[in-house]
Parts: structure tokens; sequence; C-alpha cells
């Protein structure tokens, strides 16, 4: 499908100030899965610090102009197309047109109950990058017990559909308490499955998953064998792995592996992930329940000048103070810690695990972070 | 035999090593007997597996007390390797003791990451004597001991196994690609494994 004219013509402009590399669009809250990892802020308990997140979602044409105005007004050139589950809306496949035709590059990431061979060839005719789907154990009952529903056969069929149509996948693997054993019999997956690609993210309590600590929660040692496994396995196999949740190198040697690339959070640096989702609401990244204003309403220009995301690094736990670290790590994933402690400053679960030695209990609403702007 | 005979190069060059203590705490006197029970576990059971190589990449060494006792390494299991002997509390304290200090914490790059020679903290590691510093503070609990090929003393470091100069024989069994293959297609629905087995 091509971009009306309207579209490709219309007049938003990027102010080099508030230009940004890349966008993730949330196209739909809706999931048909139901993972107990679930990051999804829109998914928190009444009484959580995320609580109240608005859901919903624009008209097809609205949507469109939205996503229109954000690539050209932000001057991304790069889009995470996420969800819920983006293949849920009727017009997905339009839209994946559409962020295609609007920046060179586009990544989808999905559960993977939703393409098939056709769907497939149709990614790769858009010219999709890649798509990412994640796998929790090879085994499929495991790995459908983590997910709540049946799809581990649909996910590698999937795997192997996109690949036939010549679209690169990527895979997620999400360490928690009940899988990180599980993470060498996926990287044997996918080596079979011909993925070269890895996310690790160990497990990063957002939404409704802070009320499950106990149950999820990795430990640290956890996630030091599994990245043993990646340094082990990866330049083996040529598998990249990477991570995208932040890993505290006070609690592991992050130099120790030099096959693995770690991410740190990415909030308030030159190369954000702001979300922005089927609303229009913009956040800091997908773990945030912050909203710094609309942009079918505003301009990216009064969004992106928010002083959260300019105060956001300033704030780091006390513990991290004077850590040479401080600035990079920053503590690890602090939208975690708003989620669990209701405190940006509060040691986010897995630092304070791995401080401590116990899980953390959430506590929710202690203190606010302050209003959205609207 | 040759087991013993590491074990024994290991103890006679630590004995001549001169090492002093430095940190004069319990806790880190505990960590100086760990350390060296780890060395005489890794030289055991490399020797025994045929490992060749350098000791490393690193290690963690957990107080006495948090050892839980089903973590204990059986040596006589091949692949018994670093991860599961670093757990293990043993022999007595070296005489004289190996050095100790706190790495101090480098600045990261500027991207942001750690450099790649950096040391982490809080950790120790052991390091050869001359390069001893004083110890700043004693970490806090837990408490680790890291080593790395950049900081193990050099008395410590094995020669390759001349039977088996590349490592060959510790091939883990993950990487046998017939194993992987039977044990990953045993899991597919049969479609894909189908699939898989074309040639594509």
């Amino acid at each position: 499908m091509s971009v009306s004219h309207a579209d490709s013509e219309a007049s938003w402009s990027c102010d080099p100030k508030h230009q940004v590399p890349r966008l993730d669009f949330e196209f739909s809250a809706a999931c048909d899965h139901k993972c107990g990892h679930c990051y999804n802020v829109w998914n928190a308990s009444p009484g959580d610090a995320q609580a109240g997140y608005p859901k919903g979602q624009l008209p097809p044409a609205q949507f469109r102009a939205m996503m229109v105005k954000a690539v050209r007004q932000s001057g991304a050139q790069h889009i995470t197309i996420t969800g819920g589950e983006p293949l849920l809306r009727k017009d997905a496949l339009d839209l994946i047109d559409l962020a295609c035709a609007l920046v060179p590059s586009v990544q989808l990431i999905t559960n993977g109950s939703h393409i098939g061979p056709e769907t497939a060839k149709r990614f790769k005719s858009a010219g999709l990058r890649s798509v990412q789907l994640t796998l929790l154990s090879a085994d499929r009952a495991r790995h459908d017990a983590l997910k709540g529903a049946t799809c581990f056969d649909d996910t590698v069929r999937a795997a192997l559909d996109l690949r036939d149509a010549g679209v690169p996948v990527q895979v997620c693997f999400v360490a928690m308490k009940e899988n990180w054993q599980d993470f060498e019999g996926v990287v044997e997956l996918c080596y079979v499955l011909g993925v070269r690609n890895i996310s690790y993210n160990r497990m990063s309590p957002t939404g409704w998953a802070i009320h499950d600590l106990d149950r999820l929660l990795p430990l640290v040692e956890q996630v030091e064998q599994n990245l043993d496994v990646a340094e082990r396995l990866g330049p083996a196999w040529g598998i990249r792995v990477a991570t995208a949740m932040p890993i505290p190198p006070c609690l592991i040697r992050l130099d120790r592996y030099q096959w693995v690339q770690f991410g740190f959070c990415s909030i308030g640096s030159h190369t954000p992930n702001l979300t922005i989702d089927a609303l229009g609401n913009v956040r800091s990244c997908n773990l945030s329940a912050n909203v710094l204003g609309n942009i079918a309403e505003q301009d990216w220009s009064q969004i992106h000048a928010q002083p959260y995301l300019h105060t956001f690094k300033k704030k780091v736990p006390e513990m991290c103070r004077g850590c040479a670290y401080e600035q990079s790590c920053q503590g690890g994933c602090k939208e975690s810690g708003h989620a669990t402690f209701g405190d940006l400053r509060h040691p986010e679960p897995f630092l304070w695990q791995g401080v401590h030695g116990t899980t953390p209990q959430p506590v929710a609403g202690l203190i606010s972070i302050g209003e959205p702007p609207r | 035999m040759k087991r013993m005979q590491l074990a024994l190069l290991a103890a006679v060059v630590l004995g001549t090593a001169g090492c002093q203590i430095s940190v004069v705490t319990g806790v880190v006197s505990g960590l100086l007997a760990l350390g060296t029970g780890l060395a005489f576990v890794l030289l055991g059971s490399a020797s025994q597996t045929g490992c060749s190589g350098v000791i490393g990449p690193c290690l963690s060494i957990v107080a006495p007390e948090e050892v839980p006792s089903d973590r204990v390494p059986d040596a006589r299991v091949p692949d018994a390797r670093v991860p599961d002997a670093q757990l293990v509390p043993l022999v007595p304290p070296p005489d004289p003791p190996l050095s100790v200090c706190l790495s101090p914490l480098p600045p990261p790059t500027d991207a942001g990451v750690p450099r790649p020679d950096a040391h982490m903290g809080p950790c120790l590691s052991i390091a050869p004597p001359r390069k001893h510093k004083k110890v700043p503070t004693p970490p806090e609990a837990p408490l680790h001991i890291c080593l790395s090929e950049m900081e193990i003393h050099p008395c410590l470091r094995m020669a390759p196994d001349p039977r088996d100069p590349d490592g060959a024989q510790n091939t883990p069994k993950s990487l046998d690609e017939a194993a992987v293959l039977a044990r990953v297609m045993d899991r597919l629905p049969p479609d894909v494994a189908a699939r898989l087995r074309r040639p594509t």
C-alpha cells in the first residue's frame, strides 16, 4: 500500500533541537497472550504507582496522521512497532507499509501468533528490517505456560516463514526465575532455526508484573550463568547477543563478557526510545507510565521539551552516588524502581535484590513523579 | 598423578611467592583462604579434565556461610567447570598468604560502557605481590573475589595441555551440532522439523 499524497507531503517539519533518532509505536494495547512478566503499563493494578494509564486507540485515519506527524516533527529515522500485540489491529499491515515508507528502518515486535507465509512476504515487500519474536523456552509446554497461550508452534513456524521470505528474525528471551535455565535451549533452538540475533532481557518488572516478583525476578547469579552461556555459544555459532534491560556492573562484571553487547537506560541520552501509544500519548520509554504529552494534539517540540526527560538522569539511587557508572548505569531500570516502589530514586528490584539478597515487595504511591502535562 | 604434581607445583610457587596479608579483617582473611582453595581446586579439576589455557575468565567466591552444601561440585564429573568450582570453601589458608587488593572503579568509556580491562567493584582481585595496594574500605557483603586473566597471579596460570593444546576435548556437549539438532528437532512440531530438514 502506498502512502497517500496527504501523508507524504505533510507539512510537518523537524526542529533540529528536538530531533530524535527513533520512535516506538504501540499499535494496540490488546494482546492475545497472557505473559506473567508483561511490562505493559496499562495493565498496572489499582493502587500501583503506574495505575490508571489510559487505554484506547485512535481511529485508523487519525492514527496514520499521528504517525506521520510524529515522524516528521521528530526527524526519527527508525521505528519500532510494538504493543500489546500490534498485529491485532485490522489495519496493522497498512500501518507497517506506512512506517516503512516514512523511515529507512522499521522493526516489528510481535508475539508470532499472527504471521503466516503471506504475511511474511508482505513484510519483505514492505522492507521491514527485522521481526522480533519471543521464545521463553525451547520446550513447548514451558513456553506456552509462561506465555499463557498455546503459541510455541506458531512462533517457530513464524520464524521459518520469515526466514523463507527473507525477513531477518531476532529472538527475545526474557530471563525469569522460572525459565533462566531454559536459555541454553533457546540459543540452541535459535541456531537450528537460523536466527542469529538474540535480545537477552533479564525481567524488569513494571505494569502488573510487580506483584509476582518472588516467582519472576531472576537472581543475579542466574543472569550471570545465562551470560556465560551467551559468551560460550554465541561466538561458536555466530549468534549475536545483546541486552536491552540494564544490568548494573556492580552486580555482574560486564567486562567479562566480550561477546555480549550491554545496553543501559536510554532516557535522557541522545538515543532515547520515546514511545507513542495507540492514542498518541508520548512516554519516555515503553516501561514508563508518565505521559509527556499527546502528539495528536501537541507539537513534538513542546513534548520533547518536557523537563522529565532532562531531569531523569539526575535521579539515581543514593547508593549509586559517586559510582563511576552513575551516569551510564543509573542504577539499572529506574522506571521499574518507580513502578515497584513509587520512586525513581529507589533502587530498582533487580538491583535491590542483588544488594540485599532478598526479593523486594512493591510499595505503591509513596512518591509522585509529577502529573502528566495535560 | 598430574593433578598431584600440579597441586604440588602450585604449593611450592605460592609458598615462595613471599606474599603478605594486606588486609587484616577477618572477612578478607577468610576470602584469602577461599581464593587459595579455589586455585587448588581449579588446578586439580582442570588437570583432571584435560583443560588447557589460562584460568578464567573470571571467578566469584562467596563467603563460606553463603555456600549451599548442595553446590559443592563433584570433581569426578568430567565437565565440572569454573562456575561450580568457585563455590567450594576448601583447604587451609596459604602460608604465606596471597596479597589481596581492592581494585578502584575505573571510569567508563565515552559510550558509557565498562572498559574491557575494568576492575569492577565492590570486588577484590588477587594481584601479584608487587602490585599490592592498600584497601581503602572493606567492601560490603556479599564479598566477591574476581580472578581474570588480567588479574590472576602468574603462578596460578597453567600451561596448555600438550596432549590437547586447543582444548578440543573440552568442547561442551552443547556445541556438538548433531546432538543439538537431535535435541531441538525432537521438540518441534513435525511440519517445522520437516521444513528444517529440507535444504533451503
